[in-house]
């Protein structure tokens, strides 16, 4: 999921509730992710299929919860992944052509062709090292961009909470769903775990660490 | 990451007054690059598009593993499982020629970036945001006359 550019929409999601609920309901959801992530890389551990990339995580879940659980994880992954993708392609197609010029479609069909010759690689390893260099600069344009913006910091915005504007139901949906796709990315812990836990023994740490630093 | 999300949030919602947030649609990129500069603009795009692009990556790789998983083994007595290492990855890429047929037919067809287009008649009066030197959100009116 897109974590880092989730951040871009997180203070407009968390508009409603200000910056202190702001602050606590953040870290909820990183208490809820991190105790979540930490259980599915000792899941992943325990089971040879996943451990030794034998399978991925409709197979642990036949492994420890059966076959009606695996056919329901599939089914809602598949999906799920499906609706993303399409909305990947268009926000980057989009982007990329309103950076360029070039039409979104040629973006498309690049990005189509970028993520097939990953597809076709079989082997991680390449795709850990662009993981991590990518991550790595993103940090730094988040930090950039915090830097730039420091000098038009005004405590008031910060402490003036009677412009808040009125907590609707609805905005409790954007907090929700922003705050999942910046946070919940647990299927990388199953995508990475068999390549980085052959080089970190300890388990759980060692998935944890892969979660942290392959989150885009 | 919680970390670094919540000294974002502090420090955008320091930034930027709450009414500006409650108005923003979509990121912060646009107004924050009212007050800050277009500097903003140019690293959002950067960070939306790696950010975007190593997601799609991911994703897919999940999508591949999902459905390779659940085909027949290879050397199985299925058709699948007979079917060549080539073949099986074709199959098993599919669905992202699906996703890439769609999100085209989607782009095309207008519905995923539909204009906006304001019919203002001459003589009326247009409200916008505009960010003053003093890097305040500001509105002003202007009445839309006949160019001569």
């Amino acid at each position: 999921m897109p974590a880092t550019s989730g951040l871009l929409a997180l203070p407009i999601a968390l508009a409603n509730v200000g910056p202190l609920w702001g602050v606590v309901i953040i870290f909820c959801f990183g208490v809820i992710n991190m105790l979540t992530v930490a259980a599915l890389a000792e899941t992943v551990v325990r089971s040879g299929v996943a451990r030794f990339g034998l399978g991925f995580l409709g197979q642990l879940a036949q492994e420890y919860l059966g076959t009606a659980a695996t056919t329901l994880l599939t089914l809602a992954l598949v999906i799920s992944n499906f609706l993303v993708l399409i909305i990947f392609f268009l926000g980057v197609g989009g982007t990329l052509a309103g950076a360029t010029g070039l039409p979104a479609p040629i973006w498309m069909v690049f990005l189509f062709a970028v993520t097939l010759y990953f597809l076709s690689r079989r082997s991680l390893n390449a795709t850990v090292t662009t993981n991590l260099l990518i991550v790595f600069v993103n940090l730094l344009i988040v930090l950039t961009i915090l830097l730039l913006a420091l000098p038009a910091f005004q405590w008031r915005n910060l402490t003036g909470t009677g412009a808040l504007p009125p907590f609707t139901p609805a905005a409790l949906g954007s907090i929700v769903g922003i705050l999942s796709a910046t946070f919940l990315s647990h299927f990388l812990v199953a995508t990475y775990g068999p390549v980085i836990l052959r080089a970190t023994p300890v388990a759980a740490l060692g998935c944890v660490a892969v979660w942290l630093r392959l989150r885009p | 990451m919680t970390i670094i999300a919540v000294l974002w949030l502090l420090v955008i919602v320091g930034v930027l007054s709450p009414a500006t947030l409650s108005d923003a649609k979509g990121t912060v990129v646009t107004p924050l690059a009212a007050l800050v500069g277009p500097a903003v603009n140019l690293l959002g795009s950067l960070l939306v598009i790696l950010s975007l692009g190593l997601a799609t990556i991911q994703v897919s790789l999940a999508q591949y593993y999902s459905l390779e998983e659940r085909l027949p083994a290879p050397g199985s007595v299925s058709w699948v499982g007979k079917l060549p290492p080539t073949q099986r990855f074709w199959l098993c890429v599919s669905p992202m020629a699906l996703v890439l047929a769609l999100a085209l037919w989607l782009l095309s067809s207008g519905i995923a970036n539909p204009a906006i287009k304001y019919k203002i008649e001459v003589g009326s009066e247009v409200t916008v945001a505009v960010a003053s030197r003093s890097r305040q959100m500001k509105q002003i009116t202007i009445q839309v006359c006949r160019w001569s």
